[in-house]
């Protein structure tokens, strides 16, 4: 699905990734945890195409494709979905009419065919009640006057919708409360059910997510570099002790 | 003024008096009046705060030669407003074509050029709102006045459809001028929808736009007013509209801008009775070496009147655009609530915009307020948009559609918001 090779990358002209590896398979669950500043929603950016970071160096290919070489709407034809930490809010632009611009975007690069205003809006409801969301959200400018939780439980509407093969989730939990959290993860569970070979790259800086969303694999970013990797027994040890921890142990 | 321009304009209107004062024609008076006016007074240069902006002199200095061609419907079939239903009234080069126009036969409306037989009530009415003395455009438009559409709606009447008022610049080979007179009389709770329209067909000369507009609304009328500029690039504008509102009446006019060379437009309104509502929607979409001014003056004068202004202008290439926005508001008129924002979206690094209020408040218990912006689009907007598959040149076009609709929303006219809409598709897709 994902293989990243020795990824590096600055943003005006600070070193920020310094030499990141890492394997995602098809259905499998990688959590990235790491204390502020070590790189875990750079790296989120840069997979997803962000224009302010300089790859400086490695590589990154995307089912079978040079991800780094592709546009941000390109890489989202392909199957990438982010879901931002920050979603950002835009004023006059209907939910609905920019989820179906996207949806017919991706259509069209696929070389399929348009959907049109019936059929969106009963994928709309299907995957509404999928993730178990308020489908009126669809008719609010995007993200205009959400509240925290709502713009991060519209990012997973907006995952389910556009039904990518791979997700990378930057920090979806930050800010939210149980209920919250639990949709959240709700969706995600959902989402690799309905497709087993959908894989996730869930970014965080807490271990609580991972209660509802059990990662396959946990790596541990520190310095702009994956200095621990294991299974999901090592975000609950990372909880217990502390990102100093790994950091004392790794000298980093 | 201390400065003048040398005008060729003023051997015209100066060889024009003499023709006026030997006439019976019922405009004679008024446009001797108003040429003895322009004879005393000069052009604006931008020594004067008002004209700062905006330098006209390139229409001061040009010689343009009225123009009485016709056309046909054929050649006026690709300024056609999509789905518009209305009664129409064209005037081509400033002449009323009838064979262009529709009649409007409804009970207690009276559409009439005013070249023609028009009604004692229109013509005592004329020049009253915009004097010839306010200005030398305005003396100009008066003494030079050939024609013109004179609108009357009778007490508790509404038209049933919009009147669309098309003035038509015709140009050939030599630069055309053209200066269109409207009048609008809307009687106790009369209700009304016009649309004047400035398109230009024909060649490329140099031309010039110089209409004045009055509307006059008489206790509870309401008047949704339109003022679309589509001319082509070869064609200067020097608009005003000039209204006045009695008691618990209602106007709103709204222009787009979205033709032309030079543009200024002038709109003066006077809330002069208690409970009036006056909306000022203005869109600009600029393009090449385009320049757009917009001067509004709104003068509160009676208590408990509501205004609101609302101008966005989206800029492109090395086009410019203007705002000033003077807000008065009288001791008498106390509880004023007047709400003004202009904000500009610049596509490119050459284009600029200058914007300026100015609140002039003698009352102590108001509510003005004011804002302005200027931005270009925003990054990460586009980012997310693209992170979700919309390719950049949509993105962009979805991010200048959300900023024009601000404005746009508050056109009651669906048909015309399609046409900004589908301009500002056109202007994008053209990058």
């Amino acid at each position: 699905m994902l293989e990243i090779k020795n990824l590096q990358a600055s943003v005006e002209g600070a070193e920020i990734l310094r030499g990141i590896d890492l394997t995602v398979n098809p259905g499998e669950i990688h959590a990235i945890m790491g204390p502020n500043g070590s790189g875990k929603s750079t790296l989120a950016q840069v997979l997803a195409g962000h224009e302010a970071y300089d790859v400086t160096g490695g590589t990154a290919t995307f089912r079978g494709e040079d991800l780094l070489d592709m546009e941000a709407e390109a890489r989202a034809h392909a199957g990438l979905f982010l879901a931002f930490q920050y979603p950002v809010e835009i004023a006059g632009v209907a939910n609905s009419y920019f989820l179906k611009a996207a949806l017919n975007s991706t259509r069209k690069a696929r070389g399929e065919k348009e959907i049109d205003a019936v059929e969106f809006l009963k994928l709309v409801k299907e995957k509404a009640k999928l993730v178990n969301i308020d489908e009126k959200m669809i008719n609010r400018s995007v993200n205009a006057g959400f509240s925290g939780g709502e713009k991060k439980r519209n990012e997973i509407f907006q995952m389910a919708v556009l039904e990518p093969k791979l997700a990378i989730l930057d920090e979806t939990d930050s800010g939210l409360d149980i209920d919250a959290l639990q949709v959240v993860a709700n969706g995600v569970n959902k989402l690799k059910a309905e497709d087993p070979e959908r894989s996730f790259i869930v970014v965080t800086h807490y271990q609580r997510l991972l209660n509802y969303i059990v990662p396959d694999y946990v790596h541990v970013l520190s310095g702009g570099r994956i200095v621990k990797s294991g299974g999901k027994e090592l975000a609950l040890e990372l909880e217990d002790k502390g990102y100093s921890w790994i950091e004392e142990t790794v000298g980093a | 003024m201390t400065t003048t321009i040398d005008s060729p304009f003023h051997a015209r209107v100066a060889g024009l008096a003499e023709q006026l004062r030997g006439s019976d024609d019922w405009r004679a008076a008024l446009r001797l009046r108003a040429a003895e006016a322009f004879e005393k007074t000069a052009f604006p240069t931008t020594k004067l705060e008002d004209w700062k902006y905006t330098n006209v002199s390139s229409i001061a200095k040009a010689t343009f030669e009225a123009d009485d061609r016709a056309i046909d419907d054929e050649a006026l079939e690709p300024t056609a407003i999509p789905d518009l239903d209305a009664h129409r009234i064209v005037f081509v080069n400033g002449t009323y074509a009838p064979e262009l126009s529709t009649s409007v036969g409804q009970a207690g409306i009276t559409v009439a050029s005013l070249a023609g037989a028009v009604e004692a009530d229109l013509q005592s009415n004329l020049g009253t709102q915009a004097p010839p003395e306010q200005t030398p455009f305005v003396a100009l438009n008066t003494a030079l006045m050939n024609d013109g559409v004179a609108v009357h709606v009778a007490k508790d009447t509404k038209l049933d459809k919009p009147l669309h008022v098309v003035f038509v610049s015709a140009v050939g080979s030599t630069g055309v001028d053209s200066h269109p007179r409207a009048l609008y009389v809307l009687d106790a709770g009369a209700n009304a929808t016009v649309i004047e329209d400035y398109v230009s067909v024909g060649g490329t000369a140099p031309s010039f736009t110089n209409p004045v507009s009055e509307a006059i609304l008489a206790d509870n009328a309401f008047l949704d007013h339109y003022r679309l500029l589509r001319e082509g690039a070869n064609v200067s504008h020097v608009s005003y509209l000039q209204g006045h509102l009695a008691r618990g009446s209602n106007f709103t006019t709204n222009v787009l801008c979205a033709g032309g060379a030079l543009v200024r437009n002038n709109v003066e309104v006077v809330l002069d009775d208690e409970s009036c509502e006056c909306t000022l929607n203005g869109l600009t979409i600029g393009h090449g070496t385009q320049h757009v001014d917009n001067q509004t003056r709104i003068v509160h004068a009676k208590p408990h009147c509501e205004s609101y202004e609302r101008y966005r202008a989206i800029l492109d290439d090395e086009s410019e655009g203007v705002f000033n926005g003077k807000i008065y508001v009288a001791k008498d008129a106390q509880k004023t609530d007047a709400e003004q924002a202009n904000d500009a979206l610049l596509l490119s690094r050459k284009a600029t915009m200058n914007s300026k209020p100015e609140l002039e408040i003698y009352a102590d218990d108001v509510k003005c307020t004011h804002g302005a912006t200027v931005g270009d689009l925003d990054e990460s907007s586009r980012f997310y948009m693209r992170a979700r598959g919309i390719d950049r040149q949509e993105a962009d076009v979805m991010l200048t559609m959300a900023f024009a609709g601000e404005v746009l929303e508050h056109f009651a006219c669906e048909p015309i918001r399609e046409l900004a809409a589908a301009a500002i598709r056109t202007r994008l897709s053209d990058r």
